[in-house]
């Protein structure tokens, strides 16, 4: 965990400051609504369908213990006594007041913690891998460079007033799972045969209304550059990204209207002309970043433990939940965890969600079994990134007890959401309802666990902040002369080979989508070979099988019958 | 340009109020929004002749203008828009007398970019002013003045109703910053291990808090 210093802390306390002004300022009319807006959305606030929203960023999804308890103090004395996370490992709470928000941000700057950039036209939060440091298929721990960009995005002065939002996402593993491909910029860093550590850099890859799978523009960045490097692709973006239309101002656009080719060309004459040796990042930094993480006091341990392998073979539920939920960790003896916040059932709660009393049990678990700290997945779950293998079973006795131990990471129903309609303003549809419903319909865990890794996303609107273009299933809430409405993609796909998914064909009414998504699960169960797993087979197969199954029976009548019977 | 003391903000209603280096001065120049444009000179509004004393010009009139007056000279401040290019316009952007930035709005940020660019690779060393397209002639409020005296402007007309004298206490609002800019052309990154030319004092509120840089908390 990034320990702040004296500049660090001054800049959020001085953020606070400013921001408590420019509130006063926008409640006494000093500063109009069109005004006050971008400066508000710069500190996270949106102005949401019920009330306030405000989006506090965890950077690069790590907190301690410490911030944890003072989310959930939050959550329950300015808010409903819950919190949201989201696909972009940040964390947001839905109903506080306008005149409270400098309060709460006073609040979070005593645990090092703000809402800087979360929202508006600008860099946001930098996302990586919720393995960082531990995984054992990583080059480099992906956190220094994150930590590297977050303080080159803070406070940018050239960069605040983008064309468009603008997210950048670090990789430094075999597998990706920070879904790189997708964001304005994916940093990936990569091991050179010599041994150097520098970057393969992708820009132009998005979601949203135009998804796009983002182009490497560089295939080596040397280390110390990396910072320049995004100064030019930033330059370019700022000044030649379309400002005429919303919807069009993803650098994606402008990456696709130029051609990679030339939007590449434009970078490295931008890049060319900047001094680079001025503004290199020296190895002092990197060092000096890198204690700022202090490590993990780490145990000489055995890679095997023996309680462990007794548990497994005794408790078939214990064994599934570490067969889910268990990843493996670079030093021995150790584990990662993850804690589930798509429990089923009675405990069922919004994909995300976390009661003030979940967030406190898990800051004293992170305390127990993990050093104290915590990370977010922007599959919205959580992580307990250092528990010793000897440990597993106690940590899972309690995760049960605050309903984090359902072993459905990685399956159908560990369902990404956005907030959709119930609270966002931007929703076409409902997202809540639908994951309830799905996940009401695949109760049965052994079912679920039997057919294997499938990720199920769902967008509320075509701003895709539930990622649905790369879900295995992807649902997407539309509009229909204000009905609300379901497109369902498949075959989308994270990590590097990133695909986006295929429309399956006209849209489903609320009501038919845990129809849907079992007939889709009846046609892979019937042609699935062996073990093979749900994305590999609709490959194969192609949509048409998922296709025809799904409209030929009787939903898809029952719809056409309701939407006469609706005029 | 005497600077005004706050019990002399009335004089100001006659001449407009600019923020010049971190002080408010009566503005010597025209607005704005009265630059010369192309469309004045198809007009023949001038005939041939310009109006004495310093006047504005839009970039896309430049070069109409610059056959009459021979060349820039300090009497002549060029006006950019966000969309325009700097490359070709002149070999010494130092003859003008005044550039100014006209953002079409708050949000527009491609004026950030061009200041840098004018500053650090045109090496233009003169007054850098931010306008904006309204009938004042401003369109920022304090909020963003931090920001754009960073990227190299060092003269502001803020928006109409904007308290410019309470505004000049948002130049104060951050005491340090991460990235290399035209404030600070060593960024934070290189000053804190001394990576930094001699001439180069990093400019910080907080001298003392500057030792304890190089040691991590």
């Amino acid at each position: 965990m990034y320990k702040y210093d004296i500049i660090d802390e001054t800049l959020v306390r001085e953020r606070v400051a400013q921001f408590r002004d420019q509130t006063a300022r926008f409640l006494n009319g000093e500063l109009t609504e069109d005004e006050f807006r971008p400066l508000r959305l710069q500190n996270g606030l949106y102005i949401q369908r019920y009330a306030p929203m405000l989006r506090v960023a965890v950077p690069y999804g790590m907190l301690n213990s410490r911030q944890v308890r003072k989310l959930a103090h939050i959550a329950r004395t300015y808010d409903r006594g819950y919190g949201h996370f989201t696909t972009r490992q940040n964390i947001q709470f839905n109903w506080p007041t306008l005149e409270s928000v400098p309060q709460i941000l006073a609040e979070l700057a005593e645990v090092e913690m703000h809402a800087i950039q979360t929202s508006g036209n600008c860099v946001r939060n930098t996302t990586t891998d919720q393995f960082a440091g531990v995984a054992r298929d990583e080059v480099a721990d992906p956190r220094i460079t994150c930590e590297l960009i977050r303080q080159w995005s803070t406070f940018h002065p050239e960069f605040a007033y983008l064309p468009r939002k603008f997210k950048i996402a670090v990789a430094a593993s075999a597998e990706d799972r920070a879904a790189v491909l997708v964001h304005d910029i994916g940093v990936h860093i990569v091991k050179r045969t010599d041994g150097q550590i520098g970057y393969r850099i992708i820009a132009g890859g998005g979601l949203g209304r135009t998804p796009i799978i983002g182009h490497v523009i560089r295939e080596w960045l040397p280390q110390p550059h990396l910072l320049s490097y995004l100064d030019a692709i930033l330059r370019v973006y700022n000044l030649h990204g379309r400002r005429d239309n919303k919807y069009k101002a993803r650098i994606k656009i402008l990456v696709k209207e130029l051609t990679p080719a030339v939007f590449t060309r434009e970078v490295e004459t931008e890049w060319a002309a900047l001094d680079h040796a001025a503004l290199a990042v020296p190895p002092q930094e990197f060092a000096r970043l890198t204690a700022h993480f202090p490590k993990s006091a780490y145990q000489t341990l055995h890679a095997v433990d023996a309680n462990f392998e007794r548990h497994l073979n005794d408790h078939p539920a214990f064994a599934r939940w570490a067969k889910r939920c268990v990843h493996p960790h670079k030093v021995a003896g150790y584990a990662a965890v993850t804690l589930s916040l798509k429990p089923l059932g009675k405990e069922w709660q919004a994909p995300g969600d976390a009661s003030a009393a979940q967030l406190d049990a898990a800051a004293e678990l992170a305390d127990r079994y993990s050093f104290g700290e915590l990370r977010v997945s922007h599959e919205q779950n959580l992580i307990l990134a250092d528990v010793r293998l000897c440990d597993l079973f106690d940590l899972w006795s309690q995760a049960k007890i605050h309903a984090f131990a359902t072993p459905n990471v990685g399956l159908l129903t560990n369902i990404i959401a956005c907030p959709g309609g119930d609270f966002c303003s931007l929703a076409n549809a409902k997202s809540i309802p639908v994951a309830k419903a799905i996940a009401e319909r695949f109760e049965n865990l052994d079912y679920v666990f039997d057919l294997g890794p499938i990720d199920l996303n769902i967008s509320g609107c075509i701003n895709a902040c539930g990622h649905h273009h790369i879900g295995h299933i992807g649902i997407l809430g539309v509009d229909k002369d204000g009905q609300e409405f379901y497109q369902v993609t498949l075959g989308g796909a994270q990590g590097w080979g990133a695909s986006l998914g295929k429309v399956l064909g006209p849209s489903f009414a609320q009501e038919e989508m845990a129809d849907v998504i079992e007939k889709i699960i009846q046609v892979f169960v019937q042609h699935r070979n062996d073990d093979e797993l749900f994305i590999d087979c609709v490959k194969r197969l192609g949509i048409a099988p998922f296709k025809a199954t799904v409209y030929q029976t009787s939903t898809r009548t029952e719809t056409i019958e309701r939407s006469v019977a609706r005029g | 340009m005497a600077e005004l003391d706050p019990p002399l903000t009335h004089a100001l209603e006659a001449a407009r109020a600019v923020i010049i280096k971190r002080h408010v001065v009566a503005d010597q120049w025209p607005s704005a929004p009265s630059a010369i444009g192309a469309e004045s000179l198809l007009d023949g509004a001038f005939h041939g002749t310009l109006p004495e004393g310093p006047i504005l010009v839009r970039l896309l009139a430049w070069q109409a203008v610059k056959k009459i007056v021979g060349s820039a000279s300090s009497r002549i401040g060029l006006v950019i828009s966000g969309g325009d290019a700097l490359a070709g316009i002149t070999d010494n952007w130092n003859d003008f007398g005044l550039v100014a930035i006209e953002f079409s709005s708050a949000a527009d940020g491609r004026g950030f970019s061009l200041a840098r660019l004018l500053r650090e690779r045109y090496g233009y060393r003169g007054e850098l002013r931010a306008v904006g397209a309204s009938a004042s002639g401003g369109v920022f409020t304090r909020d963003q003045l931090a920001y754009l005296e960073r990227v190299g402007f060092d003269a502001f007309v803020l928006r109409e109703g904007e308290d410019v004298h309470a505004a000049l206490g948002a130049f104060h609002s951050f005491s340090y910053a991460y990235q290399a800019t035209v404030q600070h052309a060593t960024p934070l990154y290189r000053a804190r291990h001394g990576l930094m030319p001699p001439h180069q004092v990093p400019a910080l509120k907080h001298d003392d808090s500057w030792a304890t840089l190089t040691s991590p908390s």
